[in-house]
């Protein structure tokens, strides 16, 4: 039966409750049984005589100077005392000098006392003093009382402090031993018992610190040994598991037989049945297949103490089927008797293995007889093997390169440091592949694919690299035909655009790193079609391939010329010191492209026109060089061929208002601002109508009515002239059928021709046929043609022109004079007007050039059949000037000016005569 | 001249019901006698600086002043103190009336020497000053023209006298006085010379058997200027000390007649046989107090002549501002009053 748990804390607290308590208890038990009224008893005596004696002298002196007045303020002074009930004085007559008293009610417990009042050996009068004991006693009980409430606070303070005290340096560290004592007592022995006290505590917690350090190294020590017990066995269960071996031992009898005793547990594994059926088999050569035991016996007969034998033998698996195995036994002495003890005996099966050999073997035949080149290396890339596939391709035998470097059969200069990055791969992924360039022993390149992979060695290490070699020589060479179309112009072998942009960008790069200057020359053949046309594409290419060379003569190896289209070359020139070499080498291409060139049997003649932009005065980017040196080159053109010319930036302004030109142009044509106004022609005989000149006009909603020589040249370059032009003719024979309508039959209406509207693929002008014979008759329509349009006719304009002609229209050469002047086309062309230039009727005055120059074209045509117009008649005198000189018909701001075609109408029906003229002429 | 008129009625003690009124009805119209009287040719003003302009006696002397004054044209003024004497108060008046330059002359019962000293220094010079009553003391003399007064030893002594020439063979004697004042103290010192019949006693000193005369253990009374505790001692000392003299040298016990009868009645007998002998020193006596005389209640009254002393003022001050030369004092003689 156990004791239940006594708390050392309510122990420590009864006695101190006791202790401090009980004698406090006592003592005021003392106090106020015994103590107080003692001692108020005598305090009221000791104020009774204390009053009587301070109050009995100062009323004596009172009345003995006759001061009545001072004795009844003593009196009233002392009233103040709470336990002074009545002062009565009377002096020597036995008259009340003072009587007072308090109102409180009398009390059984008043004491009263009478003197007489004596000075100097006088009465002079008597003294009654009335005390209260009780308030006397009250006030001592409150004194008292308020001891003993300080004494009990004192008391509980101190009991406080005291079990604070006991909590804090006692029973907490006890606490603290106990719950260290609980845990040695579970075993937990890591924490230490902590304490820094010097008293008995802790003493105790030091004592009971290194009871736990002792257990705890005992406890240890004893882990220790049983673990290394367990590793013991552990290690030899684990040899026994790695080995794969059947360990046993068994006893000689010295017969050749051996008893097993002890087998481990993979007999069963190996044999199928568990090695205490081994054991009790009894003879040790049950471990091998029937048949095969005498093997064992006569082994065991040969074996002397301390020898060992090693054998393979045949084994039944557990499977039935039958292994090999290999037999490592040791007769084990003893040396104390000399006799033989046990033998102890491992049986290996070695089935696998002798598989592997066998694959091994094979494996080397397909190495050695494989068609792939295959080198194998050690860890350090230093060949050790090679196989004939390898020896066919390279020409290496492994006897030249054992021991080298892998990198000996690298042709350096084409594949560069690869084996570094070939370690750097093999060593992160452990496998590399690459394309390399080796040279053959026989001392020419071959292109091949490599792969490495590793052969793991023991540990992370690695045994060797596998190298195959992937002969793709001629897959290289297939690649490098395709790069090679792919680059470059295929007659002339300079790069192509595709080429001479990647070059470009490269250069600009370079150059942007490097500051340096940077010419784009744009460089295009004059008149190269014509060649081209005169004598056909062979001779062309033939031009082509010599100018090429030609350019490429002049410039330096580090430039890059290329063939970017047709007639077209370019050339990059990096690392210009300044300015002026660019402009030597473009003097030089000049120079040599305005050499004849002999094609055939013929010496051609070509020029060019090259345009020069520099970097980065003129641009910083390759788009804007291009752009820039195409304008120079336009401008080259422009300028009269066979010349260079730099690119300025009034060319960017000047092709910046040509596009927004063209931009308006395209808007117009929408917006239909493009008006027909008419001029009309008169006879000059007559001053009547008889035609009308159809003029563009195109009033532009800002800039108001804009000149066709500010537009229509633009018009023909961008194709806008077709729409244009078509508009314009189905325009102006509309409105010539409300002419004819009110000035009669025979008024003609003239539309002026471009040469190229008669380039239009599609043959538009034939197209008008159709529409005139809808509209009018076809010889009331005039076409105005100029002279460079029959000049250089080419058939497929001649038959426009013929198309037309044969419809029924008739034309006229417009500004005659200021061109060829042929006379050949006019015929050739059945041309029915020619349109003398203002130029001329500008500057007429009689005896003058230009009049006999006119008269003699009026005279030429006349006798060709043809009429002649003048144009620009501006005054009375040209007109009678030309009129004298037989000019059939006139035309000018002297007859009326350019008008819509409303007006021509109300011209046509009010008179019928142009301005300036008379309805009949003037005589003379 | 006593100082006593200056404490004869402190503010807040008891008067009795007939003397208060008629006091104040005679300052008031002495005050308005002052302001109505027609100015004469010269019409100076003297200014009359009291201890307290509600005691009886300074109206007096203001009174005579003025009276004299009038006769010759000229004007006095009392000054107006009312209330208890207080010797700042009565400083401040002195300089404010200084500073006005309204008084030709100006007469002060000194209170505080040094004080009033002060008071003069600070108004500066040009007004002459006399004193009245109660003189500088010697350390500022020299501020006072001229001093109008009594002779405070040579009042005790005829008080002495009154006694002497009852008790002749000597006996007990009992005074009754107050602390601190130097002019009582000269009183005492006549009363116990006139006795003892030598001027040579020191101040201070009791009789003890000089000529036959002693004091009593209990006396002299000190009254503290309180006419109650002035009548219990006059009672005790008229009753129970079996002395044979009692001299009040103020007029403390009479100051309430009616009370001062109360005790002394039923003594008649023993007082007509002279156990003891009462002489009281007094100012102006009103018929309460003269009856008491009659009634053999008191055995003698020394007096002295307020009204008179105000003509003397008057003298002074007239001359003082007429520049001319002055005695140092000008004594008044005292009276005795006996029953007839």
């Amino acid at each position: 039966m156990s004791m239940p748990p006594r708390s050392l804390r309510r122990t420590m607290l009864l006695s101190a409750l006791i202790g401090i308590f009980l004698p406090a208890l006592l003592f005021v038990g003392y106090e106020f049984g015994v103590r107080f009224p003692a001692e108020s008893e005598a305090s009221v005596q000791a104020i009774e005589e204390r009053y009587s004696q301070v109050l009995g002298r100062a009323m004596a002196m009172a009345l003995w100077t006759g001061d009545p007045r001072y004795a009844a303020e003593m009196a009233d002074a002392l009233m103040l005392d709470a336990n002074v009930a009545r002062i009565s004085v009377r002096d020597e007559f036995g008259d009340s000098i003072v009587d007072r008293r308090d109102d409180r009610p009398d009390d059984d417990t008043l004491r009263s006392r009478t003197i007489p009042l004596v000075h100097e050996g006088h009465k002079v009068g008597t003294l009654t003093l009335e005390v209260l004991p009780h308030q006397i006693r009250a006030d001592l009980y409150a004194k008292l009382r308020g001891q003993f409430v300080l004494g009990v606070s004192q008391l509980l303070l101190s009991l406080l402090i005291i079990l604070l005290v006991l909590e804090l340096r006692v029973l907490k560290p006890l606490q603290a031993l106990k719950a260290a004592a609980g845990r040695i007592a579970r075993g937990e022995l890591e924490g230490p018992v902590e304490s820094t006290r010097r008293d008995e505590i802790g003493a105790l917690s030091r004592s009971l610190d290194s009871m736990r350090a002792d257990l705890k190294a005992l406890l240890a020590a004893r882990e220790a040994a049983a673990v290394e017990l367990r590793h013991s066995e552990h290690r030899f269960r684990i040899i026994s598991s790695i080995t794969n071996d059947v360990v046993f031992t068994c006893r000689p009898d010295g017969e050749g037989h051996c008893r097993v005793d002890w087998i481990s547990g993979d007999a069963e594994r190996v044999f199928g049945c568990s090695g205490s059926r081994i054991v009790a088999a009894g003879d040790w050569q049950h471990l091998v297949a029937a048949g095969h035991r005498p093997l064992l016996r006569d082994a065991l007969h040969g074996l002397r103490a301390g020898q060992s034998l090693t054998m393979e033998v045949p084994i039944e698996g557990a499977d039935g089927a039958r292994r090999t195995a290999r037999l490592k036994a040791t007769l084990e002495a003893d040396p104390v008797e000399d006799s033989v003890l046990n033998l102890h005996g491992a049986l290996q099966d070695i089935t696998e293995q002798k598989r592997a050999e066998e694959a091994l073997r094979l494996a080397d035949a397909v190495y050695q007889n494989s068609g792939q080149s295959i080198v194998i290396t050690d860890a350090g890339l230093r060949i050790v093997a090679v196989n004939p596939a390898f020896t066919t391709l390279s020409g290496f035998t492994l006897a030249d390169v054992r021991d080298q470097r892998l990198d000996v059969l690298f042709a350096q200069r084409l594949s560069g440091n690869i084996l570094e990055t070939m370690r750097d791969a093999l060593s992160s992924s452990g496998c590399w592949e690459g394309e390399t360039w080796h040279q053959r022993n026989a001392g020419d390149d071959v292109a091949c694919w490599l792969s490495v992979d590793t052969v793991p060695g023991e540990g992370e290490g690695v045994a060797h690299y596998v190298v195959l070699f992937h002969d793709i020589t001629e897959k290289k060479r297939s690649e490098s035909l395709i790069w090679q179309q792919a680059n470059y112009d295929q007659l002339t072998h300079l790069p192509n655009r595709r080429l001479f942009a990647d070059r470009l960008e490269q250069e600009l790069k370079l150059a942007r790193r490097n500051g340096n200057l940077l010419a784009v020359l744009f460089i295009d053949l004059d008149r190269f079609k014509e060649v081209n046309d005169v004598f056909g594409h062979h001779c062309g290419d033939e031009l082509l391939v010599e100018a090429a060379r030609r350019i490429v003569s002049c410039v330096r190896e580090s430039d890059t010329v290329a063939r970017i289209g047709g007639d077209e070359f370019t050339l990059v020139q990096p690392n210009l010191q300044r300015s002026l070499d660019v402009e030597n080498t473009a003097k030089a291409i000049l120079e040599t492209l305005s050499r004849p060139f002999s094609i055939g049997s013929e010496n051609v003649f070509v020029s060019a026109s090259i345009g020069i932009t520099l970097y980065p005065d003129d641009g910083e980017w390759m788009a804007d060089l291009l752009k820039n040196a195409d304008q120079a080159m336009y401008e080259a053109k422009r300028s009269g061929r066979n010349r260079f010319c730099y690119y300025m930036s009034a060319m960017e302004e000047s092709s910046q208002l040509r596009m927004q030109l063209i931009t308006a142009l395209h808007r117009a044509i929408r917006a239909e601002e493009f008006r027909v106004d008419y001029q009309p022609i008169v006879e000059l005989a007559s001053g009547r109508i008889c035609k009308a000149e159809a003029l563009l006009r195109w009033h532009h909603p800002e800039h108001g009515v804009i000149s066709p020589d500010a537009f229509i040249p633009l018009a023909e370059e961008i194709g806008v002239i077709h729409a244009l032009g078509d508009w314009v003719f189905r325009k102006a024979l509309s409105d010539a059928v409300r002419f004819r309508a009110v000035g009669g039959e025979d008024i003609q209406i003239g539309v002026n021709l471009s040469p190229v509207q008669l380039r239009h693929p599609e043959r538009q002008c034939l197209k008008w046929t159709e529409f005139v014979e809808s509209t009018l008759p076809a010889s009331a329509v005039i076409i105005e043609l100029t002279e460079g349009v029959l000049l250089d006719a080419e058939d497929f304009v001649v038959d426009q022109l013929q198309g037309l002609k044969a419809s029924g229209m008739q034309f006229a050469i417009d500004d005659f004079g200021t061109g060829y002047s042929s006379l050949s086309y006019l015929k050739k062309f059945s041309i029915d007007y020619v349109k003398i230039d203002r130029s001329f009727t500008a500057a007429l005055a009689p005896g003058s050039d230009d009049l006999a120059l006119c008269e003699a074209i009026v005279v030429m045509a006349h006798k060709l059949g043809l009429k002649v117009i003048a144009e620009g008649i501006e005054t009375a005198e040209q007109r009678e000037l030309l009129r004298a000189i037989g000019c059939d018909q006139g035309q000018g701001y002297l007859f009326a000016r350019p008008m819509p075609a409303d007006d021509l109408i109300a011209m046509l029906g009010s008179t019928g005569h142009a301005a300036g003229l008379p309805a009949r002429a003037a005589p003379g | 001249m006593s100082s006593i008129f200056a404490h004869a009625m402190p503010e807040g003690w008891p008067t009795t019901a007939s003397t208060r009124p008629f006091r104040a009805a005679r300052g008031f119209l002495v005050a308005l006698l002052c302001l109505l009287l027609p100015p004469m040719a010269r019409a100076d003003l003297f200014a009359i600086v009291g201890k307290s302009s509600s005691d009886a006696n300074f109206v007096a002397v203001a009174q005579g002043c003025n009276d004299d004054a009038t006769a010759h044209g000229d004007r006095c003024e009392l000054i107006d103190l009312p209330g208890a004497a207080n010797f700042h108060r009565q400083s401040a008046a002195v300089a404010e009336v200084l500073r006005s330059r309204r008084f030709k002359g100006v007469a002060i019962s000194v209170m505080s020497s040094e004080a009033v000293a002060k008071a003069i220094q600070s108004a500066g010079a040009g007004t002459p000053v006399i004193t009245f009553d109660s003189p500088f003391d010697e350390r500022h003399a020299a501020l006072g023209r001229t001093y109008v007064g009594i002779d405070n030893f040579a009042f005790g002594r005829e008080q002495g006298l009154v006694v002497r020439a009852r008790h002749p063979q000597g006996g007990t004697l009992c005074l009754m006085t107050e602390r601190n004042d130097p002019n009582l103290a000269q009183r005492v010192r006549g009363v116990r010379s006139a006795l003892a019949g030598t001027a040579d006693l020191p101040e201070g000193q009791p009789l003890s058997g000089q000529d036959g005369w002693t004091e009593h253990a209990r006396c002299p009374w000190y009254t503290s200027d309180s006419v109650e505790r002035a009548l219990y001692q006059t009672r005790i000392a008229l009753s129970t000390l079996g002395a044979d003299a009692f001299v009040s040298v103020g007029h403390w016990p009479i100051l309430d007649p009616a009370g001062y009868a109360g005790i002394t009645e039923p003594l008649r007998d023993q007082l007509a046989a002279n156990h003891p002998t009462v002489v009281v020193g007094v100012g102006q006596l009103d018929p309460d107090q003269q009856q008491l005389l009659d009634r053999g209640l008191v055995h003698a009254y020394v007096g002295i002549d307020f009204p008179r002393m105000g003509g003397l003022v008057y003298k002074a001050l007239r001359a003082a501002a007429d520049n001319e030369t002055l005695p140092p004092m000008t004594i008044l003689p005292v009276s005795v009053s006996t029953r007839k």
